[in-house]
């Protein structure tokens, strides 16, 4: 460890080693607090209660007859804090606590309805309510979450606006995030995430799919500059906090064990449909002809002529559904266990998950995912609590290999995919004669593709409140992250360029990467009343140190087959990368409320980092808010409206770069030598996010709430990479050239529709619609990730591409004159007919094949036709949008006597695809839509059409298609056996039993044509919608079985 | 101080050393994984490793790789292929369109690729050399010498390829100061070939003044060296400048060809052929020209109609290139040429070519770009990542140098070297200075069936014999004999995103009325008077 972090440990130890000190100095006098907590509707006494002295550590939780006991407490005017899940932070003021006496108090709390109104901890300096935020804070809590996730940020999908969730395919490959507009034209739009004090790295691939859903507490989010400045210069694309269970939610002296089952299948949610025909010449009974009318074989097949060449003729051979023959249900199993116990100045949880996911595709193996969790928290001293959480997850999978699905969709209807290889291997290599695409099952079978993966975390957090006014925290947190990719294909198993009999050489890889990051920070904060006004001041400091590693060694030629070993290889190849990052912050914020009407925020941090240039190497990022909650006034006239508040902040924050970015580098050549790469750049700032946000809150009859937000973001200083010219050497250099501007409005209403004793109903309405464009870009324009298109003035979701005309004034100038020699087909493409001649005669008078000149320009019969611009080349322009008109998501949560229901309808309205998979099955007649069987004959079409569409793969408008959806994404039907039902189960400690049906992504209702319109195929999933050969989006059903103890 | 204070005091020092300790932190990292230029070129190793390894970025620009292989050879009716891949779809489309130099082209590696890369090459022996020429001495003074020998080659060739591929270039020496450009002087193609000429020339000056050398087999340029034969290579690279630069039948007859017999002459006498190194260096046109993947050989491109066809003892070629584009079928050809076809039959493999019927493209791409022939002289098995990979060949020089004999009216000299690989290769009875044989299945007939002229023979030759060693030879050759396409682009415009980076206005050429777009082919027409010529 480095020297500078045991300093760091030495001062932190020595920081919360204080209180010794004081414990030996006079004793101030104390007395105790005794009490109970009431359910203010039923009067009913509440168990597992949190009650805190506020300005102090000091704090219990309630038994099941509601009732506590706080000792210690410090002489005086003290005020009591109530939390628990799903019930309202309650403040009893004015408690009088005298040495040595005891005073007994009731508190009523009453059921949270509303999210509004929790207590949030996310982009404060301190826990605060969310009535009392001058921004927003989004809030997911365990109640929503009776649907584990995959991982845990996907927890929130759908319920909360302005977050689009984008799932990669393939299970354990973490989750794209996007919270309101991409803040980045290069760089990741993910936000920053932080679990349960564990600031994460992002260094590494698939971060997020480490993180286990089961034992959330609540997950809070921050959706931009505004709010996140706290956070400096990793926030700019906003901060998520997950915070898990603790033992702290018990009454004092109990201990909970709860088992959970679930069980159940992961099967393919939407289809696409393979071609059944084919477009050869055969004779009467089927046959392959050529020309001569000779019986031919399969190889030597004879397209149909030119005119006639529909795709309507059915196979002789049979035809298969390969999506059904490759796709296959795999096995869904969640299981964990958790036990926690609250034994007074301590607490703790532990639990342990395990979780199997079998994916889609026929024996791909299958997802495992180990995971365990422990959370203590020590009550040290009266006025010192410690904190640990530690997380540890282990996972193995095999890795789908690149070409799967592309290799997919290029195989013919009439081969046999299960047919056994004369290798041995139960599919056979290469079933089509004329293809050039190897059979997936076959490569899935003979290519051992493991993926391992080890996640480590860590942190201890402090508070130490030595005086009302004055407390500290500290906070070290630990992240590492091991992961290991193998490879082998053994000798002799066919692979690309070696479909002989004898196989190929064998290839293997492995590589290993390592992350250990570690965070620490300081602070103190000062809490002062003065009379009506209450002040916060914070001063912190923070440092960040990370390091990544990885190995790489590969090669080819196996001297002894079936030995996996890198010394086995006869040409080898090794690679190393080692990344350090090192930063600092200091963060310094003041806060007033007057009479709790009247609140202002302002924040000052100063990062520094070894990411950013040695010339740029400190920055500064601020946030000013306030608010003003109307519903305070004496004045206020509308007594129904509980909480009316107006609420404006504007904060920055920042993008880093990443680490290679500042350096000029030249890069190693395998064998040796060297090649210039990029030109470095001492001068290279982080990215730097200008937030504002305004918005209204309102709570309505304590039933009602309602959030709406405006937030326009200038994200300046754009990492760019600037290509430079050829004779310099260097290909390029990162630069700050560019500026993003996004916007949002979001809206967020949630109700408490009933509750009584026997029924609630709770129900969430979520919307968000972004806008977002490069306003400034210091460079040329161009093409990325196939559609999108990188350019001033031009959105990020943007696709760009060739497109076919549709009317004739969109032909060019030469051909203007002519243009009665075109015709609008059925399909809305404007196509050359030629004079005198319609659409629907190419069979008839053959004229499918023909071409002619018009203006210079020859015109396929038929075909479509690519605009063109002024220099007669194909012109690339706008051809669609990936980003949706808005998004919205319903949720309800339905409780009638011990069953409960809660179903989450996710909706985007507009918003496109491209689709990529589709194209490509156009190029050799794959896709059903090429099919002509049952249309007019006036109307067929021959392949080539198809394939003219299919336009050697460049993106065009044709295959831009709408990605708007209703998906039904959660289910969960639950219910709690009676007790008077468990029988003799009581006897061995069972408190209760739950049964449950779970279903995630259960349906889609689409017009889009792919698998699901969920696509993670781009380098920028959360803007760029490419549907590319991916893993589809899969549903799963299960059954679940929750045990109590 | 009293307790009170010191309680209050205490955790308020810890907070603020612990503070301190963080403002303390040396936020400077170096780069632990690649250097930058200074921490290179001050080792003398490393800088001699700029010039080592310099031909390691050249070979794949330099015909050897995908781009711009694909689309030269495939415009060049060398190789024909059904796919796009590397934009040979887009520039062997017929009728010939115009090039889209646009930088958002999906294709526009074929344009940008060599430029980036030859450029490289040229800045990483600058660097090198501008270290020696102040004083830099690479351990000794003989591995001085021949750094900075190879060093003024590799500037050369780079240069060269820069010339033959586009119109216009910038020359950047080791004596440009990049850090005083503010517009970049681009000198045309022939200025741009001069100055390439003028430093190989450079090269063999340095070479023969300084301490002998001798260059390793395993590196540099994959093929053991004497200085001597370091000198044949480097003229026999300034022959081919010399004749490959022009862009029309009228530049080429232009060229000094006694000037490209001297350079030939000094050339090299053993085949300069690589031995290919897997990731290191490979060949990776040899590998797709003669990939057989899962099923039919040569499935990413197969030989061309228009160079195996004038082979043809049938009418197949000749009824074939009389029929409209769109209706042409691919054929079997029957020839005596055992390069083609074995002894045995049509149906049996040549040594370098077979016959093989799958169809590998699809019928909506054009059934012009089909054949039934497949390329196996080079590339097979994994010889194209461990043995000799030929890029610049005796034989190559050989017909140079007839092609220049003949042009210089010593069509008698330029004979013997045709029938050299004619007769030994082909197995073919041999030219004379009317041609072949007069008799029925001679090879090469001409386009009306009638048996070829000595010019037709040489050009028959050299593509048959080149076909394989590198993916852009021939399009220089068919642009100065005038047998592309019509409205194909005779040389690439500087690359659409470099004149961006220059914010210059794109332009482009090729297609119908376009700038430097080829005129009708005229393959036969002979530069000088011979038999059988038009």
């Amino acid at each position: 460890m480095p020297r500078l972090v045991r300093v760091l440990a030495a001062v932190f130890v020595a920081a919360i080693s204080a209180p010794p000190f004081v414990a030996r100095a006079q004793a101030p006098a104390t007395g105790r607090i005794t009490g109970v907590v009431l359910d203010s509707a039923s009067s009913q006494p509440l168990g597992s209660v949190q009650v805190f002295v506020t300005g102090t550590t000091l704090g219990v939780s309630t038994a099941e007859n509601g009732r506590f006991t706080i000792n210690n407490v410090p002489v005086g005017a003290r005020t009591l804090e109530t939390r628990r899940v799903g019930y309202r932070s309650t403040r009893l003021p004015n408690v009088a606590v005298t040495a040595g006496g005891t005073t007994d108090v009731t508190i009523r709390t009453s059921t949270i309805a509303l999210t509004l109104e929790a207590v949030i901890t996310t982009g404060v300096v301190d826990p605060t309510s969310g009535t009392r935020v001058p921004f927003t804070v989004g809030r997911v809590s365990s109640e929503e979450l009776p649907v584990p996730a995959s991982n845990a940020v996907e927890s929130i999908q759908g319920k909360v606006a302005g977050v689009s969730i984008t799932p990669t395919g393939q299970p354990g490959s973490g989750t794209n995030i996007l919270l309101r507009s991409p803040t980045s034209i290069s760089k990741s739009t993910s936000p920053l995430i932080v679990v349960d004090g564990v600031i994460l790295s992002q260094s590494f691939d698939a971060s997020t799919a480490d993180l286990e859903s089961m034992d959330i507490e609540s997950v809070e989010i921050v959706k931009g500059a505004a709010a996140a400045s706290l956070y400096g210069s990793r926030a700019s694309a906003g901060v998520i906090q997950i915070r898990t269970k603790r033992g702290n939610d018990l009454e004092a002296g109990a201990t909970k064990i709860v088992v959970r089952s679930e069980v159940g299948d992961n099967s393919l949610a939407g289809k696409i449909d393979w071609a059944q025909y084919h477009y050869y010449m055969t004779d009467a009974a089927g046959n392959y002809v050529n020309a001569a009318g000779a019986v031919v074989p399969r190889a030597q097949r004879v397209a149909k002529p030119a005119y006639e060449r529909f795709q309507d003729t059915p196979y002789k051979d049979p035809i298969y559904d390969q999506v059904d023959r490759f796709f296959h249900p795999g096995q869904f199993y969640k299981n964990s266990a958790t036990v926690s116990q609250n034994a007074g100045k301590t607490n703790w949880l532990l639990s342990f998950v395990n979780s199997k996911q079998g994916g889609v595709v026929l024996n791909s193996g299958a997802y495992d995912q180990n995971d365990v969790r422990l959370n203590l928290d020590h009550q040290l001293r009266e006025n010192l609590r410690l904190s640990f959480s530690g997380y540890h997850s282990r996972s193995d999978r095999q890795n789908i290999y690149g070409d799967t699905f592309f290799d997919l969709i290029n195989q013919a209807p009439d081969v046999n995919l299960l047919v056994p290889d004369p290798d041995g291997t139960p599919y056979l290599f290469q079933g089509d004669p004329e293809g050039r695409e190897e059979n997936p099952l076959y490569v899935i079978s003979t290519e051992d593709r493991t993926r391992q993966r080890t996640r480590t975390q860590g942190s201890i957090e402090s508070r130490f409140a030595p005086f009302d006014w004055l407390n500290f925290d500290g906070n070290v947190s630990y992240d590492r992250s091991d992961r290991r990719t193998n490879y082998f294909l053994d000798a002799g198993y066919k692979t690309e360029g070696f479909g002989g009999p004898n196989g190929g050489p064998g290839e293997m890889s492995q590589s290993l990467g390592t992350t250990n990051a570690l965070n620490a920070a300081v602070g103190a904060n000062l809490i002062g009343k003065f009379n009506d006004f209450t002040l916060r001041g914070t001063l912190r400091g923070l440092m960040e140190r990370e390091k990544n590693e990885v190995t790489s060694a590969s090669g080819t030629g196996l001297i002894t087959p079936g030995v996996p070993s890198l010394s086995n290889l006869q040409n080898r190849l090794s690679s190393s990368s080692l990344e350090e990052i090192r930063s600092t912050g200091t963060i310094g914020s003041v806060g007033a409320d007057y009479q709790g009407k009247y609140i202002v925020d302002a924040l000052v941090r100063r990062d520094g980092s070894s990411l950013f240039g040695p010339e740029e190497r400190y920055k500064v990022y601020h946030r000013f808010s306030g608010a003003y909650r109307m519903s305070q006034e004496s004045w206020w006239p509308f007594a129904a409206v509980n909480e009316f508040k107006l609420r404006a902040s504007q904060g920055t924050a920042g993008g880093r770069p990443d680490f290679d970015d500042q350096y000029e580098t030249l890069e190693f050549l395998a064998g040796g030598g060297l090649r210039k790469n990029t030109l470095g750049n001492r001068f290279l700032k982080p990215e730097q996010a200008t937030e504002t946000e305004l918005g209204v809150d309102m709570i309505v009859k304590q039933r009602y709430s309602l959030q709406l937000s405006y937030a326009k973001n200038r994200v300046i200083d754009q990492l760019v990479l600037v290509p430079l010219a050829g004779f310099y050497g260097y290909t390029a250099q990162w630069q700050n050239a560019g500026t993003v501007e996004g916007n949002t409005v979001e809206g967020t209403f949630e109700a408490q529709m009933v509750r009584n004793k026997s029924v609630s109903w709770r129900m969430g309405i979520v919307a968000d619609r972004s806008r977002n464009k490069i306003t400034e870009f210091n460079r040329s324009c161009f093409q990325t990730n196939e559609i999108g298109y990188r350019c001033a003035g031009v959105s990020l979701g943007a696709m760009y591409g060739f497109r076919f005309i549709k009317d004739a004034s969109e032909l060019p100038a030469s051909a203007q004159a002519s243009a009665a020699q075109f015709q609008r087909n059925d399909e809305g493409l404007l196509v050359w007919t030629g004079a005198g001649n319609a659409y629907t005669e190419g069979e008839t008078k053959k004229l499918w094949g023909t071409s002619g000149v018009v203006g210079g320009t020859t015109y396929n019969w038929g075909m479509p036709i690519t605009l063109k611009d002024a220099t007669g080349a194909p012109a690339v322009v706008h051809i669609g949008e990936g980003t949706p008109d808005f998004h919205f998501g319903v949720s309800n949560n339905v409780s009638w006597n011990n069953f409960s229901f809660y179903g989450l309808v996710d909706v985007q309205k507009g918003g496109q695809v491209f689709n990529q998979t589709m194209q490509r099955m156009f190029q050799y007649g794959r896709s059903a839509e090429v099919d002509q069987a049952g249309k007019p004959q006036e109307l067929k079409k021959p392949v080539d059409y198809y394939v003219a569409l299919y336009s050697a793969a460049d993106p065009t408008d044709y295959f831009v298609q709408p990605g708007g959806y209703v998906k039904l994404r959660e289910l969960s039907v639950r219910y709690k056996v009676a007790p008077k039902l468990l029988g003799a189960l009581n006897r061995t400690g069972v408190q209760g039993i739950t049964l449950g049906l779970v279903g995630r992504n259960l349906f889609t209702w689409t017009n889009y044509k792919g698998y699901d319109p969920e696509v993670s195929d781009s380098d920028f999933p959360s803007t760029i919608k490419l549907d590319s050969f991916g893993y589809p989006r899969y549903r799963t059903i299960t059954g679940t079985v929750q045990i109590e103890f | 101080m009293t307790n009170h204070m010191m309680h209050t005091v205490k955790p308020w020092v810890g907070a603020g050393l612990l503070l301190a300790a963080m403002a303390c932190q040396d936020l400077s990292v170096t780069n632990p994984n690649e250097p930058d230029r200074d921490r290179a070129t001050k080792q003398p190793v490393s800088a001699e490793s700029f010039v080592a390894t310099s031909f390691r970025t050249f070979w794949p620009v330099a015909g050897h790789d995908d781009y711009p292989s694909w689309a030269f050879s495939t415009m060049a009716r060398e190789i024909t292929s059904g796919f796009a891949d590397f934009g040979q779809l887009e520039v062997s489309a017929e009728p010939r369109i115009a090039w889209n130099n646009s930088p958002v082209n999906a294709r526009a590696n074929v344009a940008e690729t060599p430029w980036y890369g030859l450029y490289r090459t040229i800045s990483s022996v600058n660097d090198a050399l501008i270290a020696i020429d102040s004083g830099l001495v690479v351990v000794d003074a003989s591995r001085t010498a021949r750094t900075h020998a190879v060093g003024k080659f590799m500037q050369g060739v780079s240069h060269a390829y820069l010339a033959f591929y586009y119109d216009s270039a910038v020359v950047a020496d080791e004596k440009l100061a990049l850090d005083t450009i503010t517009k970049p002087q681009f000198k045309g193609y022939k200025d741009v070939s001069a100055a390439a000429l003028s430093q190989l020339d450079a090269a063999i000056t340095v070479a023969q003044a300084g301490p002998d050398f001798s260059l390793p087999g395993d590196n540099w340029f994959f093929q053991a060296m004497s200085r001597a034969d370091f000198i044949k290579l480097a003229n026999s690279y300034a022959a081919r400048v010399l004749a490959y630069t022009p862009r029309t039948r009228a530049e080429r007859d232009a060229v000094d060809w006694a000037k490209v017999i001297q350079r030939v002459d000094a050339g090299i006498t053993q085949d300069f052929a690589p031995v290919a190194q897997p990731d290191i260096l490979w060949d990776d046109w040899k590998r797709l020209i003669a990939r057989v993947r899962t099923g039919p050989p040569s499935d990413f491109g197969r030989p061309s109609y228009w160079l195996l066809g004038p082979a043809d003892s049938t009418n197949g070629f000749v009824n074939w290139a009389a029929t409209p584009v769109s209706d042409r079928q691919p054929f079997q050809i029957v020839t005596k040429d055992r390069r083609i076809q074995a002894a045995s039959g049509p149906s049996a493999a040549g040594t370098y070519v077979g016959y093989n019927k799958s169809t590998i493209f699809q019928v909506s791409r054009g059934t012009y770009r089909w054949s039934y022939y497949y390329f196996k002289r080079y590339g097979t098995g994994s010889s194209w990542q461990d043995a000799p990979s030929p890029a610049l060949t005796v034989t190559e020089m050989n017909l140079l140098k007839a092609e220049a004999l003949i042009r210089l009216n010593r069509a008698s000299e330029a004979v013997p070297l045709i029938n050299l690989t004619r007769v030994a290769n082909g197995k073919l009875p041999a030219v004379t200075v009317d041609g072949p044989p007069d008799e029925p299945g001679c090879v090469p007939r001409k386009m009306n069936g009638q048996c070829g002229s000595l010019w037709d023979a040489l050009r028959y030759e050299k593509g048959i014999e080149l076909l394989g060693m590198d993916g852009v030879t021939a399009y220089f050759d068919a642009r100065g004999w005038q047998t592309l396409p019509q409205d194909s682009f005779v040389q690439l415009p500087i690359p659409g995103r470099e004149l961006g980076v220059l914010r210059r206005p794109v332009y482009s050429y090729g297609g119908p009325g376009g700038g430097s777009s080829a005129p009708a082919p005229d393959p036969e027409r002979c530069p000088v008077a011979l038999a059988r010529c038009p």
